[in-house]
């Protein structure tokens, strides 16, 4: 995922959005009076509020890059608040003007469209959005692959992360349909209660490991960018990633933690589903693995230019 | 009456994962594999091997990353500014020649350096092969367009390959499991004393573990490598002067036997 990219796509992929909409909900029951035929019935509807006080998607977005920001080194020309508003204000305003996002999460909270099973439809388009747009993704990643001096191994383990992301939404798509149709099979209200307060039981930790790999994801990635440009304005996307401006121990000490949280986030998911990650590569469609299994077989040192 | 399983375990060298990671049907692993299954045997990789698998995939991600572009595509637009040719300009045949060129000169410099030749070889039929195709489609394609493609193209590989890496190595969810040999002052001798044999790190860690596993655990340990070069050219005096067999996975179930 490209960092800071103003296309809509990167909100639907954002972990805050996933919590937001799952997590900092109530479900909340009564009774409506409809008329059919002349006869007045009585139908009892149930949906999901926010908590009175809820977390905006604002202050989830706004307390990450002040989580970013103030475990990074800053250059000198840079303020550590200012970075913190940039950033955010950034990632609300593409929050705000995905109508189809935003839209989705209300679904979940009015239910307007009387949608079966809401929390299961909201996942699901949290999943094919990912899935639709991961090929831009890896666009965006071999584009600044080749507007920088950065060997490509490291933007492969920035796309392990999106690989990783897909799984995640699988997984939580399986929890969220046993759970909400547990729910919706419920004798009595209390029972529902108790259903989609076990569905966050449950999905609460994975949530909380996928945040904390997306922290130290946006940590990298927005290291190598603060140092890569001296401009507000060009944050966005600094015109060539130079892995010489970086300090070299910092850089090393945050790509090494990045990389152990994706590890056990990698790891939390296959203890939840077994056949994840089994993405053999596919020697038929994709051409550069013929080269790819010979290079690697080559004795070390053969490959120089 | 059914026959009793051979006591011991194999050790495996990187040359036997990596086509595991990468999915190849090698017979000679199917083979050890099947024997390792219907018999119950250990299969182990120690710390050394892990190292040098994850090194063996990251440089080879690298090495083709850094032809494409700081080669290629450098190449292409240097010919290109020769040329007087627009660097946006969709790439003809002309561009295919300049390619030629830069490959004769490659070619050139490593004979004269006496050098492989071999990986810019498998680079050059890759990227001269894509590139042909897309021409005789009449499809248009500039030079960013073709660094680009040739970039996602071994991203979506090697993304999926740290998948089946993680599964069989990181989470040891395949055949195979990691055993970290502890520290002894014996292993740094057998070291020591196999690079007097010719054979050098990292191969000498990978065959001091299966060495100190066999000494240690007391189970027949067989090291089992596809490099006839380095190590199984020297399983004579690996045997005579460690106690250790070494052979190609095809005959390591009949040295347990």
């Amino acid at each position: 995922m490209a960092f800071g990219n103003v296309s809509s796509a990167s909100i639907g992929y954002s972990g805050s959005s996933l919590r937001y909409g799952l997590l900092e909900i109530k479900p909340v029951e009564f009774k409506e009076t409809i008329k059919k035929a002349g006869i007045k019935f009585q139908r009892v509807i149930r949906r999901f509020e926010t908590f009175q006080q809820p977390q905006t998607y604002s202050d989830i977005v706004t307390f990450q890059y002040e989580a970013v920001f103030g475990s990074i080194k800053i250059p000198d020309w840079f303020d550590s608040s200012k970075l913190v508003k940039e950033f955010s204000q950034r990632s609300i305003a593409n929050y705000e003007k995905d109508i189809e996002f935003k839209k989705a999460v209300e679904e979940v909270q009015n239910n307007k469209n009387q949608i079966a099973r809401p929390l299961l439809s909201f996942v699901q388009f949290a999943k094919t959005r990912f899935e639709s747009d991961i090929d831009n993704y890896l666009e965006e990643e071999a584009d600044r692959f080749l507007r920088s001096n950065f060997p490509l191994s490291f933007y492969n383990k920035l796309l392990v992360f999106d690989n990783t992301y897909r799984e995640f939404l699988a997984v939580l798509e399986e929890i969220v349909r046993k759970y909400e149709f547990r729910a919706r099979c419920s004798r009595n209200f209390e029972m529902y209660k108790k259903h989609i307060s076990e569905m966050k039981w449950a999905i609460g930790p994975i949530i909380d490991q996928v945040d904390s790999c997306f922290l130290h994801y946006f940590r990298l990635k927005d290291y190598v960018t603060i140092w890569n440009t001296t401009d507000y304005a060009k944050l966005s996307n600094p015109e060539f990633w130079d892995i010489k401006k970086l300090d070299s121990d910092e850089f090393d000490k945050i790509f090494k933690e990045y990389n152990n949280t994706l590890m056990e986030t990698r790891s939390t998911l296959l203890q939840l589903n077994e056949n994840a990650f089994i993405r053999a590569p596919d020697v038929i469609e994709n051409p550069s693995s013929a080269i790819f299994s010979k290079l690697v077989t080559l004795p070390s040192g053969s490959l120089t230019l | 009456m059914s026959i009793k399983s051979p006591a011991g375990c194999f050790f495996l060298d990187s040359n036997i994962l990596i086509p595991e990671i990468l999915t190849q049907n090698n017979v000679r692993i199917w083979k050890l594999k099947r024997d390792a299954t219907s018999h119950n045997i250990p299969c182990y990789f120690s710390d050394s091997v892990k190292i040098e698998t994850e090194r063996k995939v990251r440089d080879t991600t690298d090495f083709i990353g850094s032809t494409i572009k700081d080669t290629l595509v450098m190449q292409l637009e240097d010919s290109r500014r020769k040329r007087r040719i627009s660097l946006s300009d969709p790439l003809t045949i002309q561009d295919i020649k300049a390619l030629e060129d830069l490959f004769y000169g490659f070619h050139g410099a490593a004979r004269a350096q006496r050098t492989l030749t071999d990986p810019l070889s498998l680079i050059e039929e890759w990227v001269i092969s894509f590139l042909a195709e897309k021409l005789d489609k009449g499809i248009s394609i500039t030079i960013p367009d073709l660094g680009r493609e040739l970039v996602k193209s071994v991203l979506k590989l090697t993304v999926n390959i740290q998948d089946s890496y993680d599964n069989l190595v990181t989470f040891e969810k395949g055949f195979v499991k990691k055993k970290g040999i502890p520290a002894d002052p014996r292993m740094v001798k057998t070291v020591a004393n196999l690079e007097l044999l010719g054979i050098h790190a990292p191969d000498s860690d990978h065959v001091a573990s299966a060495v100190m596993n066999q000494i240690l655990s007391s189970e027949k340990t067989v090291f089992v490598s596809l490099d006839f070069s380095t190590i199984l050219n020297k399983r004579d005096i690996i045997r005579i002067n460690f106690r250790l067999e070494c052979c190609d996975p095809l005959y390591a179930f009949h040295h347990l036997s």
